[in-house]
C-alpha cells in the first residue's frame, strides 16, 4: 500500500509534471509541479518511511516477541 | 554468533549508553562551532588565506584519524558490523554521510543549476537526482533493511548464501558488490584530490594521497566501528558546510535564512530574467558567434588532414610571431600550450572537432544551452512533432534515471550493510527513517541553493565588465579551466550569460565567494566536500575488502564459520590497503567522465543484486539456480547496454560509431532494462526448477 503511494508520488507526479506546472502553489511562489518534484515528493518519502517504521515496530512490540531473538530458519 | 546486543537489551543500560553518546555529539557540535568562530576571528586578525585551507584540510583529516585510532579493533563483530550496537539516530546519521558522496555534496547543486528541472533529452538529470537518491530509501525501508538485520549478516553477499545456499550466489553477489563499489570509490577519491589540491595548492596526485591517508587511518584500524563514528562526525561537518552558505545567501536575497521555504519567490524572478536574457540582443550576438565557430569546425571536418595541417601552421606561425616581437612570457606560454594541445593525428582531430561542434552548438542555444530552470522536460507536448518527440524522450529519460537511482539505492551494499549495525530489527527501521530525514535536510536545500546561485549570477554578475570580475572566477579558472571559463566572445567588454561557463562541480565550492561570505566559509565548504567524499570512500572501501576477503575467501575454507576472527580481520585490513592504492592510482589517471561512472555503478548494483534480494526475501519459491541465472542475465543486459553505447569501446572494436539506444533511453539508465529482466528470469526459472525444501528460509516473523 505504501509502495503505491511511493510510486504515485515519484513516477506519477513526474509524469504529469508539465501539467502540474500550470497550477500555482500559494504561499511559496513557484509552481506546484516544481515544488512537488523538489520538496513535496521528498517529504512524502519521509512520511512513508516514518509511518512504516512506527506501524511495524508497534506490531513487533505487540507480538511480545523481542525481535532480536527471531533467528533465520536454517543455518 | 556472539549476541552482543544482549548487553543493550536492558533498557537502563541502553538509556545510559545513548545519553552518553548524545552528550559526546553535543560537545562535538559545540567544538566545531567554536573552531569556526575561532577561525573567523583569526581571519579578521589577518590570518592569511594560504593558511586557512590547509588548516581545514588537516583538521578534518585528523578528526577521522583520531576517531580511527580511538576505536581500533581486531574483533570481527566490531570490525564488520560495529558490534551491532549503534543506536538508530546515530546510525541514520552515519548512513546519511555514507550515502551522500562527493557527487551529492559537490555536484548536486551544480547539476541542478545547469540542468534545471529535468536536463535535456540527451542528458537527463536535475531533480531526478534528488528524487532518485531519496525515494530509494522507501524501497530500502520496506523491502530490504529490516530483513537484512534480522538475518544477522556481516556482509550483503552473506544474505545470498544464507538464503540460497551454495557458493555461486554468494560469489556472484560479492563480485557484483566489488564492481559497483569500485567504480564508485574511484569517483570519490577523484573528488578528494580535487578539493585537497584546491585547499592546499598542492598537486592533484599529492592531494589524493593526503586524503587517502585519513581514510586509511580510520578504516584500517577500526573497521565499521571507527567508520560509523567518523561518519557521524563528518555528517555534522557536511550539514554545517551546506546549510550555512545556503542560509546566508537566502538571507541576503530574501531576508529569511530558511532557504527551502522561501526560494519559490526567486523562481518566478528567474523566469522573468531568463526571458529577458533570451530576448537580449547582446546574448544573441554571443550565440551567433558560437554558431559561427561550430560552422568553422564543421568545415574542418570535411577535409580533416588538410585542415589539421592548416591549423598547425597557423599555431606555429602565431608562436613564431610572438617570439619575434618579444611578447610577454605569459602569452608565449599560452601559445606554446595551444600548439601542444593540437590533435596529433586525423582521428584525434576528428574526435576533438566533433566535440567542439557539439559544445559550440550547445552554447549557441538560448541561455547557453541550459534549459529554463523551472520548466519540466524539454520540448513541448503541444508543439511540432519534433518538439513532441523531445518532450516524450526527455520525460522518459527522466523517469528512467529516477528509477535506476532508486533501485540502485536499494542495491548498493555499502549502504545496506549500515542497517545491520543497529541493536534490533525495529531499530533498523527507525534508522532508515532517520537517515532519510538527515539526507533530506541537505537535499531540500540543494535545489534552493541552485536557484539562489542562478539568481545571483543572472541578476548581479551578468552585465559587469570584464575588468571587475570577482577574483574567485580567476582563481578557479586557474585550478581547472573546465570548472569555470569566461571569455569575451562578442568583444563588448561586458559579461554575457552565455559567455560564462560553469562546471557542475564548481557551483557549491564557489558559493561562499559568490555570495561574498568570509573566506573561512569557503574552507568549511571544502572541508564538507572532503568529508562527504571521505565518508563514502570509507564505507565503500570496507565493503570491497570485506567482499573480497569475507565472501570470496570463504568458499576456499569451506562452510565453516569458525574461521571468523582475528586472522580474517587482519587479512581484510591488508586487502583494504591494496584496494585503496589501486583506486587512488586509477583516480590519479583522471578518468574523464565521473558522473556517468557513478550512475553506471547504480545501474549495475540495481540489476545484479536487487531482483535476487527482493525475490529471495519475499518469495519462498525462489530457487538457487533461478537466482544465479537471474543475477547474471540482469548484469549482462546492463553491461551490454552500457558498453554498446560507449563510443570509445565501439570505435576500438571497429563498429560504426553512433548510439544504439533502445526506446531512446540514455545509457546512464541502463538498469531500467537490467532490473526487469532480472525479475522476469528469476520468476520464470523458479517456477520451472524443482523446489528444494532445505533452501527455504523463514525470513518473515
Amino acid at each position: 500500500m505504501l509502495l503505491c503511494v511511493w510510486a504515485a508520488v515519484s513516477f506519477g507526479a513526474c509524469f504529469f509534471a508539465r501539467d502540474l506546472e500550470r497550477l500555482p502553489l500559494p504561499g511559496w511562489g513557484g509552481s506546484l509541479g516544481y515544488w512537488m518534484a523538489s520538496q513535496g515528493a521528498v517529504l512524502v518519502f519521509i512520511a512513508i518511511v516514518v509511518l512504516y517504521a512506527c506501524v511495524l515496530n508497534r506490531a513487533d512490540r505487540r507480538s511480545a516477541q523481542p525481535p532480536t531473538e527471531l533467528r533465520v530458519g536454517t543455518d | 554468533m556472539p549476541e552482543r546486543p544482549a548487553v543493550l537489551a536492558d533498557p537502563g543500560v541502553r538509556r545510559r549508553y545513548e545519553r552518553r553518546l548524545y552528550r559526546i555529539l553535543g560537545l562535538y557540535v559545540l567544538g566545531l562551532l567554536g573552531f569556526l568562530l575561532l577561525m573567523g576571528w583569526a581571519e579578521q586578525q589577518g590570518l592569511s588565506r594560504r593558511w586557512i585551507g590547509p588548516i581545514f584540510l588537516f583538521s578534518s583529516v585528523m578528526v577521522c584519524a583520531g576517531i580511527g585510532i580511538y576505536s581500533r579493533t581486531t574483533d570481527a563483530e566490531d570490525y564488520y558490523v560495529a558490534g551491532r550496537r549503534i543506536p538508530p539516530f546515530f546510525n541514520g546519521m552515519a548512513a546519511a554521510a555514507d550515502w551522500m558522496s562527493a557527487a551529492s555534496f559537490i555536484s548536486l547543486a551544480g547539476a541542478l543549476y545547469l540542468q534545471g528541472f529535468s536536463g535535456t533529452e540527451g542528458q537527463p538529470g536535475g531533480l531526478a537526482y534528488v528524487l532518485g537518491w531519496t525515494g530509494g530509501f522507501c524501497l530500502v525501508a520496506m523491502l530490504i533493511a529490516p530483513y537484512l538485520r534480522r538475518m544477522n549478516l556481516y556482509t550483503v553477499p552473506d544474505l545470498f548464501e544464507q538464503r540460497f545456499g551454495g557458493r555461486w550466489p554468494r560469489v556472484i553477489a560479492a563480485l557484483a558488490a566489488v564492481v559497483c563499489s569500485f567504480t564508485y570509490v574511484v569517483a570519490q577519491i577523484y573528488g578528494v584530490g580535487l578539493i585537497a589540491s584546491r585547499l592546499t595548492g598542492v598537486q592533484f596526485e599529492i592531494g589524493i594521497m593526503l586524503g587517502l591517508g585519513g581514510v586509511l587511518l580510520c578504516s584500517f584500524l577500526g573497521g565499521m566501528r571507527a567508520i560509523t563514528w567518523t561518519q557521524v562526525a563528518q555528517y555534522i561537518i557536511m550539514l554545517l558546510a551546506f546549510l550555512i552558505p545556503v542560509s546566508w545567501l537566502a538571507y541576503k536575497q530574501l531576508g529569511n535564512p530558511l532557504a527551502p521555504l522561501v526560494y519559490g519567490r526567486q523562481l518566478a524572478k528567474i523566469e522573468a530574467l531568463e526571458q529577458q536574457l533570451i530576448d537580449s540582443p547582446s546574448e544573441r550576438q554571443v550565440a551567433a558567434e558560437f554558431l559561427r565557430r561550430s560552422r568553422e569546425y564543421e568545415a574542418n571536418l570535411n577535409n580533416v588532414p588538410q585542415a589539421l595541417v592548416r591549423e598547425r601552421q597557423a599555431a606555429h606561425e602565431h608562436l613564431r610571431e610572438l617570439r619575434q616581437r618579444n611578447a610577454d612570457v605569459a602569452s608565449i606560454v599560452a601559445a606554446t600550450r595551444e600548439v601542444a594541445s593540437l590533435p596529433r593525428d586525423a582521428a584525434a582531430a576528428r574526435e576533438q572537432w566533433t566535440r567542439a561542434i557539439q559544445e559550440n552548438r550547445e552554447r549557441a542555444a538560448p541561455l547557453g544551452g541550459m534549459p529554463r530552470h523551472s520548466q519540466a522536460f524539454a520540448g513541448d507536448p503541444e508543439g511540432t512533432p519534433a518538439e513532441r518527440e523531445a518532450f516524450h524522450l526527455s520525460r522518459l529519460n527522466f523517469l528512467a534515471l529516477m528509477f535506476c537511482l532508486m533501485a540502485g539505492t536499494a542495491g548498493l551494499p555499502h549502504l545496506l550493510i549500515r542497517y545491520c549495525t543497529t541493536p534490533t530489527v525495529a531499530d533498523s527501521r527507525t534508522s532508515v527513517a532517520w537517515s532519510l530525514v538527515f539526507i533530506a535536510l541537505l537535499y531540500l536545500s540543494a535545489p534552493a541553493l541552485a536557484v539562489l546561485v542562478k539568481f545571483e549570477i543572472m541578476n548581479n554578475l551578468v552585465g559587469s565588465t570584464f575588468g571587475a570580475l570577482p577574483t574567485w572566477i580567476v582563481q578557479w579558472a586557474k585550478v581547472d579551466p573546465s570548472l569555470v571559463s569566461v571569455s569575451d566572445v562578442n568583444g563588448d567588454g561586458l559579461l554575457q550569460f552565455a559567455e560564462l561557463r560553469l562546471g557542475a562541480d564548481i557551483v557549491m565550492l564557489a558559493t561562499p565567494e559568490l555570495g561574498g561570505l568570509p573566506y573561512v566559509l569557503s574552507g568549511l565548504v571544502a572541508a564538507g566536500g572532503l568529508a562527504a567524499a571521505l565518508s563514502t570512500a570509507d564505507g565503500l572501501l570496507l565493503t570491497i575488502s570485506n567482499a573480497l576477503v569475507h565472501d570470496l575467501h570463504l568458499f576456499r575454507k569451506a562452510a565453516s564459520k569458525v574461521a571468523l576472527g582475528e586472522r580474517r580481520v587482519i587479512l581484510s585490513k591488508f586487502v583494504l590497503l591494496a584496494v585503496a592504492m589501486l583506486a587512488a592510482f586509477i583516480a590519479a589517471l583522471k578518468p574523464s567522465e565521473i558522473l556517468p561512472l557513478v550512475s553506471a555503478s547504480f545501474s549495475l548494483a540495481a540489476s545484479a543484486l536487487l531482483p535476487a534480494m527482493v525475490l529471495g526475501i519475499f518469495w519462498r519459491r525462489t530457487t538457487r539456480q533461478a537466482a544465479v541465472v537471474g543475477m547474471l542475465t540482469g548484469l549482462a543486459v546492463t553491461v551490454y547496454y552500457l558498453l554498446s553505447n560507449s563510443a570509445l569501446l565501439m570505435a576500438w572494436l571497429g563498429f560504426a560509431p553512433g548510439p544504439r539506444l533502445w526506446y531512446g533511453i540514455q545509457p546512464v539508465s541502463a538498469g531500467v532494462f537490467g532490473v526487469p529482466v532480472g525479475f522476469c528470469v528469476i520468476c520464470l526459472l523458479s517456477a520451472l526448477t524443482p523446489r528444494r525444501p532445505s533452501q527455504v528460509l523463514e525470513v518473515h516473523s
